[in-house]
């Protein structure tokens, strides 16, 4: 799309799709703490970072589900629109649209190092351009352990140091575990990088300096948009173009999904429910 | 490695060919103490993504120090890397975001800032004006390339110029600027580009020149002194001592005009006893010499090219401060509890197209409108752009 005229004819020849998604917060969340929306239920379907333990793995929309953005094409496609709506009392609400790029599962938590694998180089994103990584709980923990990780930055250069992190105390699956409200050394929903990194290609080690009981996962993420829903009830649309100024670009097979902060405690129920519609457009 | 020419070129290169970069920022804010209302405080030193700095309390004494997103242990945030060949393009800040759940923190205004460089004071009970260090001379000689000696440790990629009283050494002119690239605490070898600098690149060793040779540091961005204003802050854990003195600057403005001082009427801007950690020590609600978050300047001044005096007219009685020369980008209002801002800065909204030259060292200084726990956390969202 190089021209707002460009946006009109893709709409003209049917160049978009338009979709919805449900997703049903059965998850206990805590104010100021991040959840993963991807594993819990409702549409897309789940997925819970299934795959070998400590092994980098794929995601993909054509495998995995995730938020429905169309075919494949040989040009390329844009997120142009998204709604969001709930009924439930979880306003105001951040959400983030990410593209899930690749995970290492089913990390144990005990003191000391661990040398992860990887069988797969970034799916998309290749050069690492922007990619983070989430730290995803996956079993739950008790709370307040203390991790670094070594990973390889955007420019391919190894052995990386984050700083030592500490992690939160929700025992919510699906929590990222780095997000807190007010906490010492917590980072928020992303691992904070070594200084001058503003992208992750690959995580080679995990080292618990204080332990814990629990699983997680290290999630390799593309942020695509970060929206709100302001009220209970209210429906927010976003033209990205208009109110964000860019048209963020969804790559061929992307699996899509969300993360949320509320600002307020929820008891976790099927019928807590995010409510949306994204539309993607695309280049002839 | 631009800006935009037409908001058709904007989606052009944002979307079609996906010159943009997009990341989430955490922040604490007051890592040390709960701040009082209506003060000012940097989100340097706080935890959160990026990690606290380490920079701001440590040098020389009165030393000027540069600045840049390369830095070691600047905690800065980071933009995704240079646009321009040479390191001297930039992007624009198309769309920023700043969201907070922790309800002690709302209201509160977010500025974003290029913190370009700094000036440590630990001689705080010196109640004269103390003479910055922005120069040094040397002496050249081979070592893997051109090697220049001197007297105070100088940051990597500090932007100079030289002078000399005879002949400088071959590949060094006059009315250029040159960046450092560190060797040692008195010693760097030099690059003819921030790129080359970052690249190692360095200027070959051809002779020593001849006569007394002398470098001075320039502002690493922005080094006219347009637009750039200083702030001066408590950059550690340790509070400042007792004293409330009047803080003053002599510097020279962006129209290379010397000896322009902090204006005296109404007042000098007056520092907070006891300051704590992160305090810009002129901010507050109440009281003779409250300032906003930056310095004073003297009538008809757009900026600060560089700083030559610091003066506190009355002793603290113990601690440190450090001076740091900014440039503003942008600002964003954190209203309500859990609910986004989100400020577009292209011509849709607020068209200020914030200029984020390569290199730009981007933090956050904060106001809140309560009074504000320790570590209370802030999510900025930023969106960046270029053609």
């Amino acid at each position: 799309m190089r021209t707002q005229a460009e946006i009109n004819a893709a709409y003209e020849a049917g160049r978009y799709l338009f979709s919805s998604f449900n997703k049903n917060i059965t998850a206990t969340m805590s104010v100021g703490v991040s959840q993963d929306l991807s594993g819990l239920p409702g549409n897309p379907v789940a997925q819970y970072y299934l795959g070998a333990a400590g092994t980098s793995t794929g995601l993909y929309r054509s495998t995995d589900w995730g938020l429905n953005h169309g075919q494949n094409v040989d040009t390329k496609k844009y997120l142009h629109t998204v709604l969001l709506n709930t009924i439930t009392a979880m306003t105001p609400i951040t959400v983030r649209v990410l593209d899930y790029l690749m995970f290492y599962p089913f990390i144990g938590m005990d003191t000391g190092l661990q040398n992860l694998t990887n069988n797969l180089t970034l799916p998309r994103y290749e050069a690492s351009e922007g990619v983070q990584m989430m730290l995803v709980e996956q079993n739950p923990y008790t709370g307040s352990a203390q991790v670094q990780i070594g990973y390889t930055n955007q420019d391919g250069v190894s052995g990386r140091l984050t700083p030592i992190i500490r992690l939160n105390t929700a025992t919510a699956i699906g929590t990222i575990a780095t997000s807190e409200r007010r906490a010492l050394g917590v980072t928020g929903d992303f691992v904070a990088l070594q200084q001058g990194d503003y992208g992750v290609q690959s995580v080679e080690t995990i080292e618990f300096i204080t332990g814990d009981t629990g699983v997680c996962a290290v999630v390799l993420v593309k942020p695509i948009v970060t929206l709100q829903i302001f009220e209970t009830t209210a429906p927010c649309l976003y033209d990205l173009w208009f109110e964000m100024g860019v048209l963020p670009e969804i790559r061929n097979d992307a699996y899509l999904n969300l993360v949320v902060k509320p600002s307020a405690n929820l008891a976790g129920a099927t019928t807590n429910t995010i409510f949306g519609e994204i539309t993607t457009i695309w280049d002839a | 490695m631009a800006g935009f020419t037409s908001k058709d070129n904007e989606i052009d290169n944002m979307s079609a060919q996906g010159k943009v970069f997009q990341n989430l920022y955490t922040k604490q804010f007051n890592p040390t103490a709960a701040a009082v209302a209506n003060e000012w405080h940097t989100l340097f030193r706080g935890g959160g993504y990026p990690q606290a700095d380490a920079i701001f309390d440590t040098g020389t004494n009165l030393q000027f120090q540069s600045l840049c997103d390369q830095t070691t242990n600047a905690g800065c945030m980071q933009h995704g890397g240079n646009v321009g060949a040479a390191g001297d393009g930039f992007k624009v800040l198309t769309a920023g975001m700043a969201v907070t759940a922790a309800a002690t923190v709302v209201p509160a205004t977010l500025v974003l800032i290029d913190v370009l460089a700094w000036i440590r004071v630990t001689s705080v009970t010196t109640t004269t004006a103390q003479s910055v260090v922005l120069s040094n001379t040397f002496t050249a000689s081979s070592s893997s390339g051109l090697l220049l000696t001197f007297a105070n440790d100088w940051q990597s990629f500090t932007k100079v110029r030289f002078t000399t009283t005879g002949t400088l050494p071959t590949g060094l002119s006059l009315n250029t600027d040159y960046w450092l690239v560190r060797v040692s605490a008195t010693t760097a070898r030099v690059a003819t580009s921030f790129a080359n600098a970052i690249a190692g690149t360095v200027i070959a060793f051809t002779d020593a020149g001849s006569g007394t040779h002398t470098l001075t540091c320039r502002l690493p961005r922005s080094s006219d002194g347009s637009q750039v204003n200083a702030i001066i802050f408590n950059p550690q854990a340790t509070a400042l001592g007792a004293g409330t003195p009047g803080l003053s600057l002599g510097y020279t403005n962006s129209a290379s005009v010397a000896s322009r001082a902090t204006p005296t009427t109404p007042s000098l801007p007056i520092g907070k006893t006891a300051a704590t950690n992160s305090h810009i020590l002129y901010t507050g609600a109440t009281g003779a010499g409250k300032f906003g978050c930056f310095m004073p300047l003297q009538g008809g001044d757009a900026g600060i090219q560089s700083i030559q005096t610091i003066q506190n007219n009355a002793t603290y009685t113990s601690g440190m401060y450090t001076v740091a020369l900014v440039r503003k980008l942008a600002s964003i209002p954190v209203q309500v509890l859990g609910q986004a801002v989100y400020m577009d800065f292209t011509s849709n909204m607020y068209p200020t197209y914030p200029k984020i030259e390569d290199g730009a060292a981007i933090y956050g200084i904060l106001k809140s409108g309560v009074a504000t726990p320790a570590l209370s956390a802030i999510d900025i969202d930023l969106n960046f752009g270029w053609s």
